[in-house]
């Protein structure tokens, strides 16, 4: 034990000044077998430096990018717009970045995310391409597997029951998607509706095989 | 009835989740200093067979669309050999995604929780049961004495209920906005972790000091705190914010007696204008009185209902939890520093069965600093000893220097610990 006589304080410590002065300390008694209470720190550790040089290098890039292609694209085809591609193409490599490869979420919600950028991705890469090959076969198509993925996914896996509702969710926003798809544009409908169809099946076998699962993990994940 | 593996956070903790983060830990740390060396297996143990009977802590934290919740964790926990900077941001994916963690060093055993899972006395009751475990597992033969609680029984589900909302009742007293507060603040760390200095006083001491001052411990504690905020950060400078306002946990388990393990504490705000020159004398009996108005049930009963009324709000209820985190998040960043200049939180005397006291020489409580809060001081009285805990985010020890200086000049025994965080290696 040391002691401080400008504090007036006994010190229990190996240092030898006062954590409260900074003066040096009287040993009071010399001790063999001392614990010492705090850890100091250790050397190593310095603040991590969080100024996103990164992050706002790419916020720059990005931002350049969309302007450069905008004034181009304004001053040389102004009846042809394709600089919002550009815009939906950095938005993309956001999403990838940021949010995909980044960020701890998890792998459902990123992958749901991903489908939604790459859906507008090749919504305006088609408006570009003047031919409409994007809403006639490529979304159905994703549709379809994206519903199959899921339905396999429930038979095999081994943690089924904690993905009843998210793949529930899922469902149904496919269901949706598709049916905005029949019942709003006049598109090539036949493979929206075999999508509508097979997806209202797996929606209703799993409200009818998972009911008690899916209500109470609905009762934990949206509860008021 | 059903075995529950979720539960809905409860009405202090909704706000944890979405503003927590590197610069807000928000947790607060048990320590025990043993007899003997601790054994990190056996501790292992006890943590992970105390977790059966604490459902809260075997849990880990979820987004839910609406809100936020605690769900079952089945990995095993694991303890952690004490760092440096233990009061620091828990890493929740390296913790096997368990919101506290347990340290151990040499004769040391430290309980570590994020703030969204309990509050200090529910903290300090887990603690106490994995001390008990241990030494059992230790094979020493303590009777717990119904100082601490053993076993499962139907009637543990008292100790996961929010009882915010359960002893909910309308009650409307009007309580006064903060207007803008005086902050402590220094010269930041250009390295993680808070400067730690407690101070150990003799119980029977610091009782008879505060009785000359016409006041309990803790009014007395607060009102030193004002003084010497007052002397360190107000006095002979030139401030423009005056109004000091300390924030005191009041524990509302006594009140409405009480299991939960879960947050159940309000706060105390003690404010007041420094105008003027004060003295110690004039400090204590200010936070007296407000301590005095501040625990009138009605008050509490509003400060309750304000609170829970907002989370019954069914606008607020639907907004999804993405939205509601945004805006705390920007709520906090331009409000979280008007909340308060201080914060003293003292969870009272430890006791402990005999049996179970013999190997614990000292027990100590600390409360990580954050951004917004950065100069806390925790309390804690263990065998006829009171520990202050000093918490800091900055260099300087002005603070702590007006506080202790005062107690010994008062006479007081005071040994002082640190961790010399400002020291240059």
């Amino acid at each position: 034990m040391k002691y401080c006589k400008h504090c007036n304080v006994k010190v229990d410590s190996s240092e030898n000044y006062c954590p409260l002065c900074y003066n040096y300390l009287e040993e009071l008694e010399p001790e063999t077998d001392r614990f010492e209470y705090y850890l100091g720190r250790d050397g190593g550790k310095k603040r991590s430096a969080s100024n996103h040089f990164l992050l706002k290098l790419f916020l720059y890039i990005s931002v350049c990018i969309s302007v450069v292609c905008f004034t181009v694209n304004y001053f040389t085809e102004p009846h042809m717009l394709w600089s919002p591609v550009v815009f939906v193409s950095v938005l993309y490599l956001w999403i990838l970045i940021g949010h995909t490869i980044l960020s701890k979420r998890s792998p459902f919600e990123k992958i749901f995310f991903q489908f939604v950028g790459l859906v507008v991705l090749l919504i305006f890469l088609e408006r570009l391409s003047m031919r409409a090959w994007f809403l006639d076969y490529v979304l159905p198509s994703i549709l379809l597997a994206a519903s199959s993925v899921m339905a396999l996914i429930s038979l095999i896996s081994k943690r089924k029951n904690a993905l009843v509702s998210t793949f529930f969710v899922y469902y149904v926003l496919l269901e949706v998607v598709s049916l905005i798809v029949l019942l709003v544009t006049d598109v090539y409908s036949v493979l929206y509706l075999i999508h509508a169809v097979y997806n209202g099946l797996l929606l209703l076998g799993t409200v009818i095989f998972a009911y008690r699962i899916l209500k109470a993990d609905i009762a934990k994940k949206a509860h008021l | 009835m059903k075995k529950r593996n979720w539960y809905p956070l409860d009405n202090a903790a909704k706000i944890f989740p979405a503003v927590y983060g590197e610069k807000r830990p928000y947790n607060f740390c048990f320590s025990a200093l043993l007899t003997e060396k601790v054994e990190p297996e056996k501790l292992n143990e006890a943590v992970n067979n105390i977790l059966s009977r604490v459902p809260t802590f075997k849990t880990r934290l979820k987004r839910g669309v609406f809100w936020y919740y605690l769900e079952e964790n089945k990995k095993p926990f694991r303890i952690s050999e004490e760092t440096g900077d233990y009061l620091a941001l828990i890493d929740f994916a390296e913790n096997n995604d368990y919101l506290f963690k347990v340290y151990y060093r040499e004769y040391k055993i430290s309980l570590v929780v994020f703030h969204a899972l309990s509050d200090g006395n529910g903290g300090l009751e887990v603690f106490k049961q994995i001390l008990l475990e241990y030494f059992r597992l230790l094979g020493k033969k303590i009777d717990a004495g119904g100082l601490i609680k053993t076993g499962v029984s139907p009637e543990n589900y008292k100790e996961s209920t929010d009882n915010y909302v359960s002893n909910y009742k309308k009650a409307r007293v009007k309580i006064k906005k903060p207007k803008k507060l005086a902050h402590s603040d220094g010269t930041p760390f250009d390295y993680d972790g808070f400067a730690l200095i407690t101070a150990t006083l003799q119980a029977d001491q610091l009782k008879g000091l505060s009785k000359r001052f016409g006041a309990t411990v803790t009014e007395f504690l607060s009102g030193l705190y004002l003084y010497a905020f007052y002397r360190c950060y107000l006095k002979g400078q030139n401030v423009k914010n005056r109004n000091v306002c300390i924030l005191v946990p009041v524990d509302m388990r006594r009140k409405y007696s009480s299991e939960s393990l879960r947050n159940y504490s309000l706060f105390v705000r003690i404010t007041h204008f420094f105008d003027r020159d004060y003295t110690l004398e004039e400090c204590v009996k200010i936070a007296a009185e407000k301590m005095r108005e501040g625990l009138d049930e009605k008050v509490l009963d509003s400060i309750n209902h304000f609170n829970v009324s907002a989370e019954k709000n069914v606008l607020l209820k639907i907004v999804p939890l993405f939205l509601k985190d945004l805006v705390l998040r920007i709520g906090y960043y331009f409000e979280g520093e008007n909340l308060q200049s201080g914060d003293l939180s003292n969870v009272g005397l430890v006791d402990l069965p005999a049996e179970l006291a013999e190997y614990v020489k000292d027990i100590n409580f600390s409360i990580s600093a954050s951004h917004t809060s950065k100069q806390l001081v925790g309390a804690v009285g263990y065998k006829g000893k009171i520990n202050l805990t000093f918490t800091r985010y900055f260099k300087e020890n002005g603070f702590e220097r007006e506080f202790i200086g005062v107690l010994a000049e008062s006479g007081l025994d005071i040994v002082v610990k640190s961790n010399y965080w400002e020291k240059k290696l």
